[in-house]
């Protein structure tokens, strides 16, 4: 048994009877949908006409969702029907990143995760979804897909149907019939600066100012053929960036808790026990560790539920994996800091182990966001090494500036310039080498395009590039050749520092500005 | 599982195909006095409601299709509103209207218990008031005036009308008054007048699913009266093979499914369709024998031209001749649209033959000057291929409405009110309504009572600050009472503000040509009809919505009934 719809846009008629119904039956706050007509234009007078799109979850066979969800509050029901259970949902938005098909919201009433269920309480009882019943020119057409006699089987199987992103892999069990192609292509249109009989919402204007898709202020198309040619969206609903802030920031304070420890780790084998090492940086990295968390549990939507990680987790998920890899990053920091305390001296088990799981904490991370299937930047192979030198160049930077600081070690401090220079030098080449390497897919091409050369650039080349990565260089080259007094490393620790933030706030940007429907 | 629950209820509907998948559309009507489901918002808990299914009408245009309303048990909330799986017209399905009655039900800004206005007019100041007191208040002032002969002084205006006509005609009547007033005139006076010049009957009903043409001046598909039923058939027809042409001037979302979208210079719509007539006549691919049958052309001839042949060849010739001046190249001219497409679109008329569907109700028959000869031209085209009243053709609207006539039905009163029909108009279709406070401002009458129902020209006629004007006159409106389920602009300038019902709030006998058949439907108020489910009885619809928390709305069929009592004690 495997439900699915075929929506027949050949006969659907854009009146939004099932918008509404939706919205009645399952009782969907204002401003957020489960299911939504998208309007596109396409032609210049009189060769012109409007198409229509019904947009919302595709009940994937293998749905990306129900992978990344921590609680598994999503879940595939052996009826093929992609449901979820608001009382388990800690609100961490991560489906939302998942989905490739915007089909998620948060509820601004439970704040916790919704979308289309097929109105599985009402198939419970043996009856349509309620957008199909009310559809005035039965454009949606329900049906088990595995019954070869059910109507919705005979059209997939003699109709010209498509699916949303087949390129995901994520088996969509929704099936549109006779639909406008650059409808399904969201980065295909052309977007206007209000809708048809609306203006846009604010967060979907920030993210077109930021996406160099079209420019929303002058409704001027950037790299689209205004000659008539390009699809126009005049309908839509918005759908903000899910992550904000506190998620770069979560990704910068991690680094420098993963870093705090795991480069001294190393630098251990070098340099003697002192209490910078053994006492000063777990210290940092545990404090780093618990404003991690803090911004983690303040990003959930539901912070009251944090702990459902714990009593409700799904092994599948990062998010659940990456705790536990905090977790026991935190227990070794802290036992590192008991060690140094009481004997000043850290042991060779709990050095290893701390280099391991420091290094687990700082690039878990890749994991997770490549399970954000919806977002093509984030799928970078390159993300892992990114995270893993930026833990470098944090906890170096820390190290530096805390040795300085407390006048502890002028040989940790001028060491640990050199690897700052290095690893500066290899994040600056892989940078490189990731803007301009061949893109997979546009997506790519238009997440790395606000970066390069779209709203995003100018943050992207002075902050995270000029001063985050190419002054650093420079000074410390500068102080190594004895040019500059060789207390400027320290600016240039605290400059390392702040690019590893610049760079992290800027892809997790960057990667949601493409509009996912 | 019993099979036949998967048979549509009603024969009309059993012409759609059976639920796919094996879900059921509907709950079965058996089951519909006791109804559970799972509450939507606890899912995935398995929480149950218990419902009432009650049929109603949905009151959100004129088209009635209709509404079964959940009426929680527990509770006596309506939860939500779907189609009525028996009702012929819509067959189970809505427009987003429907479902939306739910917000006009909830709507935290209505009116729930009668008000008065406690300061000067249009202040803003209410006071609540008994319906006892608001009745008897207007049944004096009516009587009053009835009694000193000043029956002009009532009057009764009304904007979406619920009940049939006839029931009001049959109050007002019965008062001795000619005090019917509409808004038609800022509606669909303009087609009306095209349709009925040709048959006496106002209306066109299209059967859409069976035409082979579709010929639209209206966007039937997203918007206007019958838009959901249309809708269903349109589709239906254009599934089956039929082609759409759309002459609106806005890409509208029914241009954007038509075969041919016309989208002409506003106003020039009769320049098309009397090109296309002039095609049919020349090329000789209209219905002869229907139009010698049917068109009084034998009187046409022989008043005027005597002096010619007195058959039909020689009125066909004529015929040539009146329409041989509205070219191609005129029409193109006139509207914009490009010859061809004015062609192929003749072509495609006469291809369907009596299979020809057509449909104009506002659209450039109201917005334009002169706009019903639109409809009259429309219609030329429907009577030129002798698709009147055929499968796939387009009916005159009586063959498909019923309009039961009460028993004892009072004589036309003896009164004219000049105040609606002036004597200036005498070739007016409809009450001369938009005029009314400019009549009042010229001090040819003044209204001792005056209804407003669910009409709002402050807001929505031309000159709102003319209205404006009258209404806070009381030397010119001397009561005005509002009868309206929610706030309006008008009613801010009454001195009564009644609630009546929404859609699932009253009773009101419906039947619409929806479609080529007949049918007549019941709205009613479902809380009232599930309190009485429960051994509860009412004498009056506000007393239920008393009992079930929903203030005192009442609604207009009893309240006439008890207004006329109260006039004539």
């Amino acid at each position: 048994m495997r439900y699915g719809f075929v929506i027949d846009q050949d006969r659907c008629i854009g009146c939004h009877a099932c918008t509404v119904a939706c919205k009645e039956e399952n009782q969907v706050p204002v401003g957020v949908f489960r299911t939504w007509v998208k309007y596109v234009e396409k032609g210049v007078f009189p060769n012109t006409r409007r198409h229509f799109g019904v947009l919302r979850c595709n009940h994937c066979d293998d749905a990306p969702c129900v992978e990344i969800c921590p609680t598994r509050a999503l879940y595939r029901r052996s009826d093929g029907i992609v449901d979820f259970d608001g009382n388990r949902c800690i609100g961490c938005k991560s489906c939302m990143q998942a989905c490739p098909y915007d089909a998620l919201y948060i509820d601004p009433n439970s704040n916790t995760a919704a979308k289309c269920n097929y109105c599985a309480h009402r198939v419970e009882v043996n009856l349509e979804p309620a957008c199909v019943i009310v559809c005035p020119t039965r454009a949606i057409i329900p049906g088990d897909l595995d019954n070869p006699a059910s109507l919705i089987s005979q059209i997939v199987a003699t109709e010209k149907v498509s699916v949303r992103k087949p390129q995901k892999g994520t088996e969509p069990k929704l099936f549109y019939k006779g639909v406008e192609g650059d409808l399904l292509q969201p980065t295909r249109l052309q977007q206007q600066a209000n809708y048809f009989w609306s203006d846009r919402q604010e967060s979907d204007n920030q993210i077109l100012a930021a996406s160099g898709i079209g420019n929303p202020a002058n409704n001027e198309p950037r790299g689209h053929d205004w000659a008539g040619n390009s699809t126009r969206e005049i309908y839509d609903v918005a759908h903000g960036m899910p992550w904000g802030w506190r998620i770069s920031a979560y990704l910068w304070t991690k680094s420098i808790a993963a870093g705090a420890l795991f480069v001294p780790a190393f630098l251990l084998r070098w340099f003697p026990f002192s209490p910078l090492m053994t006492v000063l940086m777990p210290a940092i990295a545990l404090a780093a560790l618990a404003v991690t968390m803090l911004l983690l549990i303040t990003d959930l939507k539901r912070p009251d539920r944090f702990f459902y990680l714990l009593t409700k987790p799904n092994f599948k998920s990062w998010l659940v994996l990456g705790s536990y890899i905090l977790m026991g990053y935190g227990a070794l920091v802290a036992l590192w800091l008991l060690e140094g305390l009481t004997g000043g001296t850290v042991s060779d088990v709990v050095c290893w182990l701390a280099i391991v799981f420091g290094i687990g904490s700082a690039c878990y991370s890749a994991f997770l966001f490549a399970q954000a299937k919806g977002r093509d930047l984030w799928q970078s192979q390159m993300f892992f090494w990114h995270l893993l030198v930026h833990a470098v160049i944090a906890g170096d930077a820390v190290l530096m500036l805390t040795a300085i600081w407390t006048r502890s070690s002028r040989a940790v401090a001028l060491f640990g310039s050199a690897v700052l220079g290095i690893f500066c030098i290899i994040s600056l080449a892989m940078i490189l080498a990731e803007i301009s390497l061949p893109h997979v897919s546009e997506d790519v091409a238009l997440a790395i395009g606000s970066l390069t050369s779209g709203a995003l650039s100018g943050r992207f080349w002075l902050l995270a590039i000029g001063l985050g990565l190419v002054l650093p260089i420079v000074l410390t080259a500068l102080a190594w050749s004895r040019i500059v007094p060789p207390g400027v490393i320290g600016i240039a620790a605290a400059f390392a520092l702040a690019g590893v933030w610049w760079f992290e706030d800027l892809w997790v940007k960057a990667g949601q500005i493409v509009p996912l429907s | 599982m019993d099979e036949t629950k998967n048979i549509p209820l009603h024969p009309a509907a059993r012409e759609l195909d059976a639920p796919s998948g094996g879900l059921q559309s509907f709950p079965p009507s058996e089951h519909w006095d006791d109804w559970t489901e799972y509450d939507s918002t606890a899912w995935p808990k398995r929480v149950e409601r218990h419902y009432s299914i009650i049929p109603t009408i949905c009151f959100n245009c004129e088209a009635a299709c209709g509404l079964l309303a959940y009426v929680d048990k527990k509770t006596l909330k309506v939860q939500k509103f779907e189609g009525n799986p028996a009702h012929p017209g819509s067959r189970g399905r809505n427009c987003a209207k429907g479902p939306a009655t739910l917000n006009q039900v909830t709507d935290p800004e209505r009116i729930l218990y009668p008000l008065r206005r406690a300061g000067q007019r249009g202040e803003g100041r209410w006071e609540r008031v008994t319906w006892d007191e608001a009745l008897n208040d207007l049944a004096a002032r009516i009587r009053a005036a009835l009694v000193e002969g000043r029956k002009n002084e009532i009057m009764y205006h009304v904007g979406r009308p619920g009940h049939e006509l006839l029931y009001n005609q049959r109050v007002l009547h019965s008062w001795g008054i000619d005090g019917h007033n509409s808004h038609t005139n800022v509606c669909s006076a303009g087609a009306r007048t095209g349709y009925a010049f040709w048959h006496g009957i106002d209306r066109p009903s299209p059967d859409h699913a069976n035409a082979r043409f579709i010929l639209l001046l209206s966007s039937h598909l997203e918007a206007g009266h019958y838009f959901n039923p249309h809708a269903q058939r349109i589709i239906e027809g254009k599934a089956a093979g039929a082609k759409v042409c759309v002459m609106d001037t806005r890409l509208s979302n029914t241009a954007s499914k038509a075969d041919y979208w016309m989208s002409p210079w506003p106003g020039s719509e009769a320049a098309i369709l009397l090109a296309m007539a002039n095609i049919l006549i020349r090329e000789n691919l209209f219905h002869r024998e229907f139009v010698r049958q049917w068109v009084n052309w034998e009187e046409y001839l022989r008043e005027e031209h005597p002096q010619r042949p007195q058959t039909f060849d020689e009125f066909i010739a004529v015929l040539q001749e009146i329409y041989a001046p509205y070219t191609l190249e005129y029409a193109e001219k006139e509207s914009g649209v490009p010859a061809k497409m004015i062609v192929d679109v003749a072509h495609e008329v006469a291809r369907a033959g009596t299979a020809l569907s057509t449909h104009v109700w506002r659209n450039a028959a109201a917005g334009n000057l002169g706009g019903w000869q639109v409809a009259r031209a429309l219609e030329f085209l429907v009577v030129l291929m002798g698709a009147v009243g055929t499968r796939g053709g387009t009916a005159p609207n009586a063959w498909n409405k019923i309009v039961p006539a009460p028993p004892n039905m009072p004589p036309a009163p003896k009164a004219w009110n000049e105040l609606m029909w002036a004597r200036e108009y005498p070739l007016a279709f409809f009450e001369m309504s938009f005029l009314l406070p400019h009549f009042l401002k010229e001090n040819r009458g003044k209204l001792a009572m005056y209804f407003t129902r669910v009409y709002n020209p402050v807001w929505t006629n031309p000159d709102g600050v003319s209205w404006i004007e009258a209404l806070t006159d009381e030397s010119r409106v001397e009561r005005h009472a509002c009868l309206t389920p929610t706030w309006s602009e008008t009613a801010w300038y009454a001195d009564y503000v009644l609630p009546m019902g929404h859609a699932s709030e009253r009773h009101d006998l419906m039947s619409q040509e929806t479609q080529a058949a007949k049918w007549i439907g019941f709205r009613q108020p479902v809380l009232r009809v599930a309190l009485e489910k429960q051994g509860k009885k009412f004498a009056t619809t506000w007393e239920a919505h008393r009992e079930a928390g929903l203030g005192e709305v009442w609604e207009e069929d009893e309240f006439w009934i008890e207004l006329s009592w109260r006039i004539d004690p």
